[in-house]
């Protein structure tokens, strides 16, 4: 059996008084592919903010390949500053509204990492960052801004932007809100294609029709908490729970 | 009433030694103030609130105290604290610590305009906040920064003026001086108001020439109205 | 250091009632200011080009210019042409006149970014030009800058210390003759700049209530 490739227990996240997370555990094995899903406010976005220390949870122990991160696992004191920044892109964060660096090419945006944090050589660098970008089919537009993208192509550079640090697990927080329908289908091809290389996956989405067609396992999050789990088919046809049962009646009304 | 340029052409040595102490103070200023600025704008972004505290006090203390009270504070301060310094030196440090807390907001206001999934992106692939700040965000924040800093270049000119009080030997000064021989007031400060109008304008043109370059602006093309007409800012037909 | 804070505290009520007349100068100018720049956009409006003309040229040349000219200007200029006039009537109109060219410029930055919604409607039921300004574009200007305007306030109480200068009897003015019997010099200062800091930080906080009672009317 796989050991997970990023593992979580206990994660909780307070607001001042409103709890974001109560206590959530989350395993991802290598090539699995984990939807997380519930009501706006539910705290999908704060989940996969805490697992890459975007946020810093207020308790809660993270394993990424087993290693702690975020928190010694003895004692539970706070690595320092450097460990968390020198271990958080082994995590790939794909942004909902993408944060692409306006001032850069997509091939600067995709090498910038490597360069500023890996201090690799600028040329081998970009070279890298030019094969991966054609990888995505989009070698023709390596050289141009992100404002000459389509909105399409705009995430394929964001995740050819957190695997060039060669991640271990990607995080994609609602990747299909700003897309075209047709565009859907597109984005489970790219995640299929990742899972295959051993990458393993959360998605935070609202968008129970993408779930079903692109993910293993889908967690769902009720007001902070894990209200139920599971095999993703079987789980969204057959909800246990009356919240979950709810949220899908909900959600296919649209 | 007689207009008499040539007491001008007399003294031109004066308002020519006096055009250039105002410039040299500009000059010093300006820059040393931005450098000043930044750490302070940063004091009071940081989460830690002794930091903020500061930074505000400082801030709020120049923004409402007038300049000339706080420039006679510290003239008089530094000999009890057994510091002799020159009058041009004194006025340009307090010229610049005043400039600093206006740029402190303008480096702030600049910094904070530039969306905060930037920094966010930079620290995903795993740069440390600084490197995200200077690498990412500050390049984004230069195009914001020329308008207002070149606006506080203006004022900062203009408040050089204020030196001439603790008898700093800038144009104003020689201004007064001419003045006082020759009671020429409308020649005098004509001229020399006509001196700050030229070093004020030509920043001005230096700053909307950078401006033109930098901005990368999609300048949202509002449809002109009648009422544009109306209240004349936009002429009627053909732009 | 050679620091007196009992003298600092004593001269505290001479120099604060002093100030008050930066005070009053303040508000009574920026209220001319206010007259005078409305006057002039209007002005504007005409776009009659000679006009419009020597408004931009006289407006560059008060904004590009230091205060302290044209308070000398005012003060030992107007006498030579016959004109004698005590120094805080010649100071006050050289406030009053510079604060309204800046006046001027914020209610130009109020006009671009006002709702044309109302001055159509009023253009295309054909209302003459004084009832559309009077009834439909001023009310809703003055009330776009009025945060603005309380700031300029702020402004003008500091340009006032420089009537110091030119023999007014303000907070400045006052704290230098009482440091000239006393010799205490930076105390008499730090009193000056304490009380009229006070003064533009309570000016500051009122028109931050005026500005949230108007967000809430407005929104």
């Amino acid at each position: 059996m796989n050991a997970p490739v990023l593992s979580a227990r206990g994660v909780t996240k307070i607001f001042g008084s409103f709890t974001g997370l109560d206590g959530v555990d989350i395993d991802v094995a290598r090539g699995e592919i984990v939807a997380v899903i519930g009501p706006s406010g539910c705290g999908k976005s704060t989940l996969l903010r805490c697992l890459v220390q975007l946020e810093e949870p207020n308790s809660g122990t993270i394993l990424l390949e087993g290693q702690p991160f975020g928190s010694v696992a003895a004692d539970g004191r706070r690595q320092s500053t450097r460990t968390i920044d020198r271990i958080r892109p082994k995590i790939g964060f794909v942004f909902q509204s993408l944060n692409l660096w306006p001032h850069m090419t997509a091939r600067d945006n995709v090498a910038k990492g490597l360069i500023s944090v890996r201090r690799m050589p600028v040329a081998e660098a970009r070279e890298r960052a030019l094969a991966l970008i054609a990888r995505f089919g989009l070698a023709a537009k390596a050289d141009r801004r992100p404002a000459d993208l389509s909105g399409g192509e705009r995430q394929r550079i964001a995740i050819c932007r957190a695997l060039a640090m060669e991640p271990v697990a990607l995080l994609f927080d609602e990747p299909t809100s700003a897309l075209d329908p047709e565009l859907v289908l597109g984005v489970r091809d790219i995640l299929r294609e990742l899972a295959g290389t051993g990458i393993g996956m959360v998605i935070a989405t609202h968008d129970l029709r993408f779930a079903r067609a692109a993910t293993d396992r889908v967690i769902f999050l009720d007001r902070g908490r894990i209200a139920e789990q599971g095999p993703t088919q079987a789980t969204l046809d057959n909800p246990q729970s009356s919240r979950l049962q709810a949220f899908i009646k909900s959600v296919d009304h649209i | 009433m007689r207009f008499d340029l040539s007491i001008i052409f007399d003294n031109w040595q004066l308002f020519a030694n006096g055009l250039l102490t105002t410039l040299l103070i500009a000059v010093i200023a300006l820059p040393l103030a931005f450098v000043i600025a930044i750490p302070i704008a940063f004091m009071k972004l940081s989460r830690i609130w002794p930091l903020r505290a500061l930074a505000i006090v400082y801030i709020e203390a120049f923004r409402n105290a007038p300049f000339l009270i706080v420039l006679y504070v510290i003239f008089y301060a530094l000999p009890t604290l057994h510091i002799r310094l020159p009058a041009l030196v004194v006025g340009t440090g307090v010229l610049c610590l005043y400039a600093s807390s206006y740029l402190a907001e303008i480096i702030r206001g600049a910094f904070l305009a530039v969306p905060k999934g930037q920094l966010e992106a930079a620290r995903a692939v795993g740069m440390s906040r600084l490197q995200g700040i200077v690498q990412i965000v500050a390049p984004q924040m230069l195009s914001g920064l020329i308008p207002p800093s070149t606006n506080m270049g203006i004022i900062l000119i203009k408040e050089t003026s204020v030196l001439a009080l603790i008898s700093v030997a800038e144009l104003t000064y020689q201004g007064m001086s001419v003045q006082a021989a020759t009671f020429a007031a409308f020649e005098v400060f004509l001229v020399v108001g006509g001196l700050y109008w030229l070093l004020c304008a030509t920043l001005s043109a230096i700053a909307t020439s950078a401006e033109k370059r930098s901005a990368r602006s999609i300048a949202g093309a509002r449809r002109a109205s009648v009422a544009d007409s109306f209240l004349s800012l936009e002429p009627r037909g053909r732009k | 250091m050679d620091f007196d804070p009992m003298a600092m505290i004593a001269a505290l009520p001479q120099i604060g009632q002093a100030s008050l007349t930066n005070l009053w100068i303040a508000v009574v100018a920026t209220a001319i200011a206010l007259v005078i720049a409305t006057g002039i956009t209007v002005l504007r409006a005409l776009r009659i080009r000679v006009i419009t003309t020597v408004l931009d040229i006289v407006v560059s040349a008060v904004r590009g210019t230091p205060i302290l000219i044209q308070i000398f200007l005012f003060y030992y200029g107007l006498p030579t042409l016959g004109l004698d006039i005590p120094p805080l009537i010649a100071g006050f109109c050289a406030v009053a006149f510079n604060s309204s060219m800046f006046v001027s410029e914020l209610l130009r930055g109020g006009l671009t970014g006002m709702d044309r919604g109302p001055i159509e409607a009023a253009v295309a039921l054909a209302l003459p030009r004084r009832v559309i300004w009077s009834q439909v574009v001023l009310p809703q200007l003055y009330l776009r800058v009025l945060p603005a305007l309380v700031g300029e306030i702020t402004m003008v109480v500091k340009a006032t210390v420089l009537l110091s200068s030119i023999t007014v009897v303000e907070a400045l003015r006052t704290a230098q003759q009482l440091a000239s019997a006393n010799f205490r010099f930076l105390e008499m200062m730090l009193a000056a700049g304490i009380l009229l800091a006070l003064i533009n930080l309570a000016i500051a906080f009122i028109g931050a209530v005026i500005e949230g009672r108007l967000a809430v009317r407005r929104g």
